[in-house]
């Protein structure tokens, strides 16, 4: 246990005499720390730790490979983590637990996950004593209530989970049916991510732009509360920006292709724009990994594509606006300079400025946005800028400029150099008798886990203990008392 | 080196007992294998070993000066949970500093029963320290009869209030939350007896201000019914006074306008932010044009108070409206005082004062004149004291005598001083005025020179009437000396003889008129040139102060012109013009003398001049008309004109008062 661990640590201090013997005071930073998990599932990753620290422990890709078993096909091997997952191992195939909305998609794998999430880093499921784990007896028929009893991993945390603004009744209602049945916690509560990303920056009234991988979505909190009909989401999130890549790299002369890191061999350095000489690695066949598992491996090289060469046209205008100087913004964007990228075979180029203006500049305006068949462009309204005036005019007057002077960015698809100047700029051109104000931390850490870190923040706070539904009151309403009580 | 030595350094005890200084044993020398260094071979050779082994030792475990108290984690309940759940948090042990004793319920003993087990001994669990802070709104209580009784609204059912105000007490009357939450859905389970009318009903759209206002509304009405409003206290009275005051419609309203307000674009935002520019330049100088109107006012008298304020907030007491009557009710009082006064004066002397008062501000201007009344002087301010300086500047006078004629501006003296009753007198004035090189309209009218001016015109006025009154005579002279001619012409024969007119001549240069005895007209004109040449001396006199090097080129220009105008005829035909002028100009002075009922004394010397212009000028119908009309009308002083026979003796006589007026008008201005 983490706590006992910083005992030590205090008794080592102590005994040095490098720091002060008595605990900051708790009336200063209203904390009571109870031991409470924080569990905050994403499209892309789910994070967990325990309430009071500043980051989560524990960090694992939404994402779980399937292994199908040749004997039975229903029963595939699941396998969960960074280090399982991207192995290229046969037949692999992957799938993610949450819908494209951000909610749970697939309940059984989840609470797999989650489990996973939390025993793999945090916890560790007790280990039966021998005695009693009935596997010795002869009748299994015997002990298996206590036994049962005794499995729960989080038979000893209270639990907070998060859930998206627009997350439905029944998707609630089976969060605490996991946290209480599965996995024991003594208390829980479900709380939106919206408000808790506004409490990590230490506001209780924001607009949240929560800009995730499938979703961006923005959310007015009032008071620590989300206004529910005002919450407006769209796709046009890190993974369509990631589809954008794909569109730009497959229309230019000639196609950039792709390849992932798991299938290259080798490969030696060649001149920008010559063709890769690599020696590519082969699978046998009947043991190729499912093509799920290459599109996974794909969006892992456009994510480091992401964060080294797209950039956000940070104006004036939009890029397929004019200039004032007279001429097109695209003009314009032709003069400032390209950056290189070497893909995993070692075929690299300098990307034009324009294109890696080109790749995000759909998420602020849809006329730019690429698209084909498969990807059809997005409609006006889905637009960053459209979603927060959309939001804002179903808010009360009196509420507006409050949210605008407090907008809130969060997300790790936020992390788009120039993002947060651009927003800034559309608004203020949209409300120019408000002043517009945004927050946005500047440490990578804050932006990506903003929703956990205000989880952590809520868990540990002593005026907190009052809010949680106990696993006596579960008992008592049913899973409905969620409903009721997590607001 | 030796092993010994190396003991040595290493403070070790020696290998044996120190052996005596003896004579060194001959060791037997070896020699290794050449090429090897001393110390390689030093290690080969010698037993001892070159470094010590010192036992491992543990760092001494440090003496702390006090108990070291271990952490544990605590269980503990919360007073605000109904449930009793408990919850560990890790404390020191023994530390019960923040926690208060919380007994254990059976409610909690079933709950935690893991928990329970750990702290059998303990009777007791500490309570949050947070508990304190679960503080709820107070929700309006009312039964179902209070209901009926008070609280019935056709919009709302009973139904949707309570749902109303449970969903309020949750949000802790968050409206915003509340707005965005509310979805009453009506009656599912309606009861029985009222089957048929849940299902008619229909959710309707509320607003957050129907919301509000129906809650104010109830919550108001419940806290009455529970505490009386007599027996409330002040906070709650307050509170039951917003509630009760609140309207939806200027919520809404307000509502809209703030909408409006923050959907401003850019342009109209410029806008607004140069409009609110101008009105911050207006009002940093209002001040200034305040002060300026209140100083016209108080000039112009009108209520004090009024405009000092410029505002109504002073009668909205019932303080200020009394006072504001008895202002007025004094203020009436003055009016009529002024108005007897006035019917009871006559129409006094002509008031050099130019703006002079009206009956109904004569109070107010006292005031302000420097308290020559203090009877009439009212308002808290009293009279403002000028300096010697300020009267000059606004033209304060002090006159005597009792001032007629209204409230006038000062300008007007400007052009009035120009301007006599008639229209020909005007322009021989302007003539003079032309003369002299004094623009008729002055360039720079100040008070000082306006008053010189007047003064200027004036003696214009004077020279104008004593040169017509010496033709006159000199007329009537000639007409004497003609009667005279004849008679003795009759009595002597054909003879005829010329006489001398010195005697009854006024001017020293009359010589030379004499000789044209028949042509009076030529003769005037002369006699005109003359009076201009006396005016002139006159007007260098006055203004000798002012222009004396003008006065002396003026001199000089007068004496040319003097000259041309007995010889050239371009002068007489000037004349012959003015004379024309004149004759023109004799309508409408007839005008105006009719409809002038006072009449001075200069319109007396009309007719007479008319007279004898008509001498003259045969032809000129319409001054004849005129002169008889003006005759017939001064038949009074002249009863004796309409005869021709003695219209020597009355024109004899006419000249006679023209003297003795003009010699008494000259003395009255020496006077003043």
């Amino acid at each position: 246990m983490f706590r006992s661990l910083i005992n030590t640590e205090l008794h080592s201090a102590m005994a040095t005499g490098q720091a002060s013997t008595k605990p900051p005071d708790a009336n200063e930073y209203g904390g009571d720390e109870i031991s409470a998990l924080v569990l905050d599932p994403g499209y892309s990753t789910t994070r967990a730790g325990f309430a009071g620290e500043d980051v989560p422990k524990s960090i694992v890709p939404s994402y779980y490979g399937l292994i199908p078993s040749e004997s039975t096909p229903k029963h595939a091997k699941k396998l969960f983590g960074d280090n399982s997952i991207n192995i290229p191992l046969p037949r692999i195939s992957i799938s993610n637990v949450m819908s494209k909305e951000g909610t749970v998609e697939d309940w059984d794998t989840a609470a797999n996950l989650w489990e996973y999430t939390i025993t793999s880093r945090l916890t560790n499921t007790k280990p039966t004593p021998l005695a009693s784990n009935g596997l010795n007896d002869p009748n299994e028929d015997i002990a298996m209530e206590g036994v049962e009893e005794q499995e729960k991993p989080l038979g000893e945390n209270p639990l907070l989970m998060t859930e998206t603004g627009w997350n439905a009744g029944k998707d609630r209602e089976k969060g605490i049916e996991v946290a209480m049945e599965n996995w024991g916690c003594p208390a829980f509560w479900l709380a939106r991510n919206g408000v808790l990303a506004a409490f990590a920056s230490g506001k209780p009234t924001a607009l949240v732009v929560d800009m995730g991988a499938s979703t961006i979505s923005v959310t007015p909190v009032h008071d620590g509360l989300i206004l529910k009909k005002a919450v407006t989401r769209s796709p046009l999130a890190g993974n369509f920006v990631s589809n954008q890549l794909r569109l730009l790299f497959a229309s230019s002369q000639p196609p950039i292709p792709i390849t992932p890191h798991y299938l290259i061999t080798s490969k030696t350095a060649v001149d920008a724009g010559a063709a890769a000489q690599a020696t590519y690695r082969t699978f046998a066949t009947g043991t190729e990994p499912h093509p799920s598992f290459r599109h996974f491996q794909e969006e892992r090289v456009l994510t480091e594509f992401k964060e080294s060469v797209v950039n956000v046209w940070t104006g004036p205008g939009r890029l397929g606006g004019h200039s004032p100087q007279g001429g097109t913004n695209m003009d314009v964007a032709k003069q400032h300079p390209g950056k290189p990228f070497e893909m995993p075979d070692g075929w690299n180029q300098m990307f034009p400025a324009i294109d890696r203006y080109r790749a995000i500049e759909g998420i602020f305006d849809h006329k730019m946005a690429l698209s084909d068949a498969n990807n059809p462009p997005p409609s006006p309204g889905q637009t960053i800028t459209a979603l927060i005036s959309s939001s804002l005019s179903q808010v009360d007057v009196d509420l507006r400029p409050h949210l605008l002077g407090n907008i809130v960015i969060t997300g790790a698809s936020s992390w788009y150099a120039g993002f947060t100047d651009r927003l800034q700029q559309e608004l203020q051109a949209a409300h120019p008798g408000v002043r517009v104000r945004m927050v946005a931390s500047g440490q990578m850490v804050e932006r990506k886990f903003g929703s956990w870190i205000g989880g952590s923040i809520l868990a540990s706070l002593g005026t907190f203990h009052q809010l949680w539904i106990s696993k006596k009151e579960y008992e008592e309403h049913g899973p409905g008392i969620v409903e009721k009580r997590c607001k | 080196m030796m092993g010994s030595d190396a003991r040595d350094v290493l403070g070790l005890p020696s290998a044996g007992p120190p052996k005596p200084a003896t004579p060194k044993v001959q060791k037997p020398k070896v020699r290794g294998p050449t090429g090897m260094s001393r110390e390689v071979l030093d290690l080969k050779y010698e037993g001892a070993p070159p470094i010590s082994i010192v036992a491992p030792k543990f760092k001494e475990k440090p003496k702390l000066p006090f108990k070291p108290r271990p952490w544990e984690e605590t269980p503990f309940g919360n007073s605000a949970r109904k449930d009793g759940l408990i919850l560990r948090h890790w404390r020191r042990k023994g530390d019960v500093s923040n926690a208060a004793a919380l007994p254990v319920t059976p409610a909690d003993s079933n709950a935690a029963s893991e928990m329970e087990q750990d702290e059998k001994a303990a009777t007791t669990l500490s309570d949050s320290h947070w508990a304190k802070f679960n503080v709820k709104v107070d929700k309006p209580q009312y039964t179902d009869e209070q209901y009926e009784t008070h609280l019935k609204n056709d919009d709302w059912s009973k139904e949707e209030t309570d749902y109303l105000i449970d969903l309020a007490t949750d949000f802790d009357l968050r409206w915003i939350v509340i707005t965005d939450r509310y979805e009453y859905q009506p009656n599912q389970q309606p009861k029985e007896n009222e089957d048929s009318m849940a299902v008619t009903l229909q959710a309707k759209p509320r607003t957050q201000e129907d919301m509000k206002a129906r809650y104010y509304d109830v919550a108001a009405k419940s806290m009455v019914l529970h505490n009386p409003l007599s027996s409330m206290s002040s906070s709650e009275f307050d509170a039951h006074e917003k509630m009760t005051k609140y309207d939806p419609n200027q919520e809404r309203k307000r509502k809209m306008y703030a909408e409006q307000l923050m959907n401003r674009t850019d342009e109209e935002k410029y806008e607004e932010e140069m409009l609110l520019k101008e009105l911050s330049r207006i009002v940093l100088n209002q001040e200034k044009l305040f002060n300026e109107r209140k100083a016209l006012y108080d000039r112009l008298g009108t209520p004090p108070g009024a405009p000092q304020t410029h505002s109504t907030a002073m009668y909205q007491s019932s303080q200020g409206l009394t006072q504001l009557m008895q202002n007025l009710l004094t203020q009436n009082k003055n009016k009529e005082l002024e108005k007897k006064e006035k019917r009871r004066s006559a129409m006094g002397a002509e008031g050099d004062f130019p703006g002079g008062p009206s009956g109904m501000d004569r109070g107010q201007r006292h005031s302000i004149g420097g308290g020559l009344d203090k009877r009439f002087s009212f308002g808290q301010g009293g009279p403002r004291q000028l300096s010697a300086r300020e009267e000059q500047k606004y033209g304060v006078s002090h006159p005597n005598e009792r001032l007629t004629g209204g409230v006038q501006f000062r300008h007007e003296r400007i052009t009035k001083a120009g301007q006599a009753k008639s229209g020909v007198q005007t322009s021989r004035i302007g003539a003079a005025l032309t003369e002299l090189k004094i623009p008729q309209r002055l360039t720079m009218p100040t008070a000082k020179v306006v008053t010189e001016y007047e003064k200027l015109i004036e003696s214009i006025k004077t020279l104008l009437e004593v040169r017509k009154l010496s033709e006159k005579l000199d007329g009537e002279i000639k007409v004497w000396q003609a009667q005279k001619e004849q008679q003795e012409a009759k009595d002597r024969g054909e003879e005829v003889k010329e006489e001398e007119p010195s005697q009854t001549v006024e001017n020293e240069e009359e010589d030379e008129d004499t000789k044209e005895i028949d042509e009076q007209a030529e003769r005037r004109r002369k006699a005109e040139a003359e009076d201009d040449d006396e005016a002139e001396d006159d007007d260098e006199d006055e203004d000798e102060d002012d222009q004396n090097a003008e006065g002396k080129e003026e001199e000089k220009e007068d004496s040319d012109e003097e000259v041309s105008a007995k010889g050239s005829n371009k002068d007489e035909e000037e004349d012959a013009e003015v004379d024309e002028n004149f004759a023109g100009d004799q309508d409408d002075d007839d005008e105006e003398e009719e409809e002038e009922e006072g009449e001075d004394d200069e319109d007396e010397e009309m007719p007479d001049e008319a007279e004898a212009e008509a001498e003259v000028d045969a032809d000129n119908n319409d001054d004849n008309a005129d002169a008889n009309e003006e005759v017939e009308d001064d038949g009074a002083s002249s009863p004796a004109s309409a005869a021709p026979t003695t219209r020597g003796e009355g024109l004899r006589k006419r000249s006679a008062s023209v003297i003795s007026h003009v010699s008494n008008k000259s003395s009255k201005r020496q006077r003043r």
